[in-house]
């Protein structure tokens, strides 16, 4: 029940080339912005659209692979999709929609529609069965659609964004049942979002696409703390310095910081935005890296403020109300932006 | 049975020649039934090649029978039935055949379950406008399938004859026709308004 994917064809103005391991029982999520290929990736996965180029293998079942002339149709390929605004059949009761799998695999009537207000049990729905989709709220059209994917006995589970649809109430909710769901499953997942929170919650390991390429992949908490891209930094809220270190000197667009430990060659480097102190007057002291700054944008974020300043070193400072009020920053000035050595996390490139 | 292949076909194939075949389909639609019926004559009579050959091996006759006034009227009503249905096809959203194509389901199962039911109230409203328009046809049948009473006599050509002797029952027949046809287009209104 695992997938092995190298996927490449080619998507509007640039080509999607993505290869993905996923062990069966664990989940993948594959995360990126709006338009970088995550849903073709899905699509071709599943069988909506052939691949061009690479080879797609289901429990080492080989489902695509244009070089031989294999393709494997949809329905043949066993692999439960839930789309992101569902696609609940609007002509079917909710029990229907979910009974619609094991009936076109050839299951009698009378044992599909038990088994579908089981799955509606399993997913707290048992009151719905009879209700049509447009009468479901979202979170119950989510909880359907999971049930009509998961319903077929799939070996891969495949879900494209299934949160986004939701309110930030039912989100939180749904996200924490789809994580019980997605641990009780036993094939392979693959979830695409857009947003880190997901990927967090509900994924081990996660792939980075941007303009159909992979920039990054691994355990959550090792994209997370070592970002390789501008985008990630900015999805987990971390300053990204890209620069060559001598020593414990580094090097960056012509600035240079203090770092701990001795390094050699190109680097990357994170900054906390919380670690960033800003002044008015250049400071003295103990932290060793300061530069004079100009404010760009000053943003409230929730009980913080994110200050973005520009300068020899463009970077994102988060600082209290208080200290804003108390510097009186405003759009434009100039400040001083002390970072301490220890503050700065340095990784090979 | 044909029209809906049809407007398959038409909506969904990217075969060469679709918009021919498309203008083909349609073209009863503005041309004279008269000349649908001199068409369908030379196409279906017994000298003909198609003619012949049916009566040769099927025995079957088309011209001036009942099955050649319902082949008349189908040749002019269909238009009206594949554009609806077309449209529909053109319109629903084809990802719900996706779903169920990764649920497994066949094609065959697709269409059947997920793509006519998702195209239901226009395959009523095609019919029921086809079902009009054919009892409204008058040219292809008088000239295709002949004025023979009891086996191609439609109500259009019952009124043109009474108009030479009995005039009151000309109108009566003519008013049955007139409510039959405002009450199907009074139904279908909204529909047709709304697919347009």
């Amino acid at each position: 029940m695992s997938v092995d994917a190298a996927v490449s064809l080619q998507l509007g103005t640039f080509d999607l080339a993505v290869e993905l391991a996923v062990p069966a029982g664990s989940v993948t999520a594959v995360l990126g912005p709006n338009g970088a290929g995550k849903s073709t990736l899905l699509r071709a996965i599943a069988g909506l659209v052939a691949c061009e180029g690479g080879r797609i293998a289901i429990d080492g079942t080989v489902v695509d692979d244009p070089s031989t002339r294999t393709f494997v149709v949809p329905e043949r390929r066993r692999v439960g999709v839930v789309f992101q605004d569902y696609l609940l059949f609007p002509h079917l009761t909710a029990l229907e929609n979910v009974a619609f799998g094991p009936r076109a695999r050839g299951t009698s009537k009378a044992e599909a529609r038990a088994d579908a207000a089981r799955w509606l049990a399993a997913m707290g729905l048992e009151e719905q069965a009879r209700t049509k989709p447009r009468h479901l709220s979202g979170g119950q059209a989510q909880r359907v659609a999971l049930a009509r994917a998961l319903a077929t006995a799939p070996r891969l589970l495949l879900l494209d964004e299934p949160l986004a649809a939701l309110d930030a109430g039912t989100r939180i909710e749904v996200r924490r049942d789809l994580r019980r769901h997605l641990a009780a499953f036993a094939g392979a997942t693959i979830l695409v979002t857009h947003d880190p929170l997901d990927a967090l919650a509900l994924a081990d390991r996660v792939v980075v696409l941007e303009q159909g390429q992979v920039t990054q992949a691994g355990p959550i908490a090792e994209v997370t703390r070592r970002p390789r891209s501008e985008h990630v930094a900015r999805l987990i809220g971390t300053n990204l310095l890209r620069g060559t270190t001598a020593g414990d000197r580094l090097l960056v667009d012509g600035a240079e910081l203090t770092v701990v430990g001795q390094h050699t060659g190109p680097v990357f480097a994170t900054i906390a935005p919380s670690a960033v102190a800003l002044h008015r007057e250049a400071p003295s002291g103990s932290p060793r890296n300061q530069w004079l700054g100009r404010i760009d944008s000053i943003d409230l974020l929730g009980d913080r403020i994110r200050v973005r300043l520009t300068g020899p070193l463009g970077i994102v400072a988060e600082v209290t109300p208080a200290a804003v009020a108390e510097l009186g920053l405003v759009e434009g000035d100039e400040v001083w932006a002390a970072v301490k050595a220890t503050e700065i996390e340095v990784y090979a490139e | 049975m044909f029209g809906t292949p049809l407007a398959w076909v038409l909506a969904r194939t990217e075969i060469p020649g679709r918009s021919l075949l498309r203008g083909l389909v349609l073209l009863p639609m503005v041309l004279p039934p008269v000349v649908g019926g001199v068409a369908l004559l030379s196409a279906f009579s017994r000298r003909s090649l198609i003619g012949t050959w049916l009566f040769d091996a099927f025995g079957l006759q088309l011209t001036f029978t009942t099955a050649g006034a319902i082949v008349a009227e189908t040749f002019v009503a269909m238009p009206f039935f594949v554009i609806t249905v077309e449209g529909a096809l053109r319109g629903m959203d084809q990802r719900f055949e996706q779903v169920a194509g990764t649920l497994g389901a066949g094609r065959v199962t697709v269409f059947r379950r997920v793509t006519l039911p998702l195209i239901a109230p226009s395959l009523a409203a095609g019919t029921v406008l086809a079902w009009a328009r054919a009892l409204g046809e008058f040219g292809a049948t008088i000239t295709f399938a002949g004025n023979v009473a009891g086996r191609t006599r439609t109500l259009p050509l019952a009124v043109y004859l009474q108009l030479e002797g009995d005039r009151d029952s000309a109108i009566a027949l003519s008013l049955v026709l007139l409510a039959v046809s405002l009450v199907v287009l009074v139904a279908l209104r909204d529909r047709w308004l709304a697919r347009a």
